[in-house]
């Protein structure tokens, strides 16, 4: 019950991070899972799945206004399970994407009710009510924590008996399925940033940064520090290019802008 | 005209630069709730006022028809990268401050300027935080947390709310100092083109650098004879290491092109996981 509880506000806290915290990251998977870790008990179980799911997740972003699976509800409530039930990453990977999916549509009607505030607002600004404008404001987080509260709740609440006892009759050769899956997962992350960010004149980039990693076995952080540089030497590239047609270099040798 | 000047000149010692430094923080704070009550009809409207209110208050009475005309201003439509929103409060500020000491100010240029940045900013500000930052953050966060390690979150969280924070708080201060005209001239000099040109570079690179070190895929298949043990995946890490991950990327990239679904794909993985487990064909 006690456990219910905490957990639910583990996610109304991830919630709050996208709501009044400004995204700071809180609601990554790697952070609600460490979070759940803490309050099962298991920091370090929590700390590895949450590298896993947030592989898996990578891809789920927060961009204009479409509305994104629920990863906070996912990762905390696939997590706890998987902690619970002492088979690991496994099955919380199994479980977040359809958590994420499910929950992403309360999310939406959330989104939907909250029009009522925004109608309410516009009531008030009309009249000059700045303090009434800001209340309305406030307001609806009290939906959006329902709307993480309550599904994490009854999941660890009445769920937590009733998926370890499914838990314990899947095989062996699917657990380790599993574990194949939840190795090739953070391939669909990859691929939904290069969908989002590639265009044909980046494509050597991708493949530059794959050959770096691949062959000198250069950790991230080298990686990262090259390709700065490489970004750096990329745009004075085209600079020199501009200046052959047309100088817009004063004779000092310093760009006129 | 002169005369004009010299009037316009004495009303602005009498009342501007309304607006200090405390009023601006307040906004700063404020800012962070930017989507608390984020709708589909005005997105981030309502937290834009929100946001924007410290600073009306000093300009307006509370009840007063121009605090409702700010007031309605401010909650109509906006969305854009949240860390972004700062610079155009800022600019919204300065122009809310112009607007009172000089009253020929033409008002729609308030909400014009709002929705002219909207798109460029959250270019710069998407493809930083989410495509750069982001990507940098959770690779190295990833990178400690898979041994366990709790710097693994302290790192994801340190290291994306530098540059988030920076952004905020310079955004909002250049946004109401220099006005329009630092973002004509970044503009003009063609520097939002290689910035974001160059945040996609370093953003695909370290998903490329990922994509070579955080997917686990292998060949199981082994030959052996009697001297020796031949197995195919070492033959192709000669080659090429990493290519299995490197083919299934690739592979779940060209679905996502052909819009299958993302749900789709995962059940596939899964599938395909469970089936190569009982096959024998792959591990990790």
């Amino acid at each position: 019950m006690i456990k219910a509880i905490l957990l639910g506000l583990v996610a109304v806290f991830g919630m709050l991070d996208g709501r009044w915290f400004g995204i700071a990251m809180l609601d990554r998977p790697l952070v609600m899972c460490t979070l759940v870790g803490v309050v099962m008990g298991d920091i370090r179980a929590g700390i590895l799945i949450g590298a896993t799911l947030e592989l898996v997740f990578l891809g789920v972003i927060n961009i204009g206004a479409a509305t994104p699976p629920d990863i906070v509800t996912s990762s905390v409530i696939a997590s706890a399970f998987a902690i619970s039930s002492g088979k690991g990453t496994e099955v919380a990977l199994a479980l977040a994407m359809p958590i994420a999916v499910l929950a992403q549509s309360l999310l939406i009607l959330v989104r939907v009710g909250n029009s009522y505030f925004q109608h309410k607002a516009e009531v008030y600004a009309s009249k000059g009510e700045s303090h009434k404008v800001a209340i309305t404001h406030i307001q609806p987080i009290v939906l959006y924590a329902a709307s993480m509260f309550i599904p994490v709740f009854l999941c660890i609440y009445f769920g937590e008996d009733i998926v370890n006892s499914i838990l314990k009759f899947i095989p062996d050769k699917v657990i380790d399925g599993l574990q194949i899956a939840a190795g090739l997962m953070p391939a669909l992350g990859f691929a939904m940033l290069i969908n989002m960010m590639i265009s044909k004149r980046l494509i050597p980039y991708f493949m530059l940064g794959f050959l770096i990693a691949a062959y000198l076995k250069l950790d991230l952080i080298a990686v990262a520090l090259i390709a700065i540089c490489i970004a750096f030497i990329v745009n004075q590239c085209m600079d020199n290019h501009g200046d052959n047609n047309g100088s817009n270099i004063n004779e000092n040798g310093i760009e006129v802008l | 005209m002169s005369n004009l000047l010299v009037e316009n000149e004495q009303k602005d010692v009498d009342n501007k630069k309304k607006i200090d430094k405390k009023d601006l923080n307040k906004v700063f704070w404020r800012s962070h709730m930017i989507q608390g009550s984020w709708n589909y009809e005005k997105q981030m409207g309502l937290g834009y006022a929100f946001s924007m209110i410290p600073v009306l208050r000093k300009l307006y009475k509370d009840g007063s028809p121009e605090m409702a005309e700010a007031l309605k201003r401010h909650t109509e439509l906006v969305n854009v990268t949240p860390q972004c929103a700062t610079f155009m409060m800022g600019l919204s500020a300065s122009m809310e401050e112009e607007k009172l000491n000089n009253p020929n100010f033409p008002v729609e240029t308030i909400n014009s300027v709002k929705v002219s940045l909207m798109g460029p900013l959250s270019g710069i500000g998407d493809s930083f935080f989410w495509g750069t930052f982001k990507v940098i953050s959770t690779g190295l966060g990833i990178n400690l947390a898979s041994n366990g390690s709790i710097l693994g979150p302290v790192m994801l969280l340190i290291t994306y709310n530098i540059p988030s924070f920076l952004v905020r708080w310079f955004g909002l201060k250049i946004g109401y100092k220099t006005g329009n005209s630092f973002l004509e001239k970044l503009a003009s000099s063609n520097i939002m083109d290689k910035i974001t040109f160059g945040a996609s570079i370093v953003g695909l690179m370290v998903v490329g650098a990922m994509t070579a070190s955080m997917i686990n895929l292998k060949f199981a298949l082994e030959y052996s004879n009697s001297y020796d043990t031949i197995s195919l995946q070492s033959i192709l890490d000669s080659i090429l290491p990493s290519a299995l991950p490197l083919v299934s990327t690739i592979f779940v990239y060209w679905l996502l092109r052909k819009k299958v679904s993302v749900n789709w794909i995962i059940l596939g993985i899964i599938i395909f996981g469970v089936l190569s487990s009982y096959i024998g064909l792959f591990k990790i």
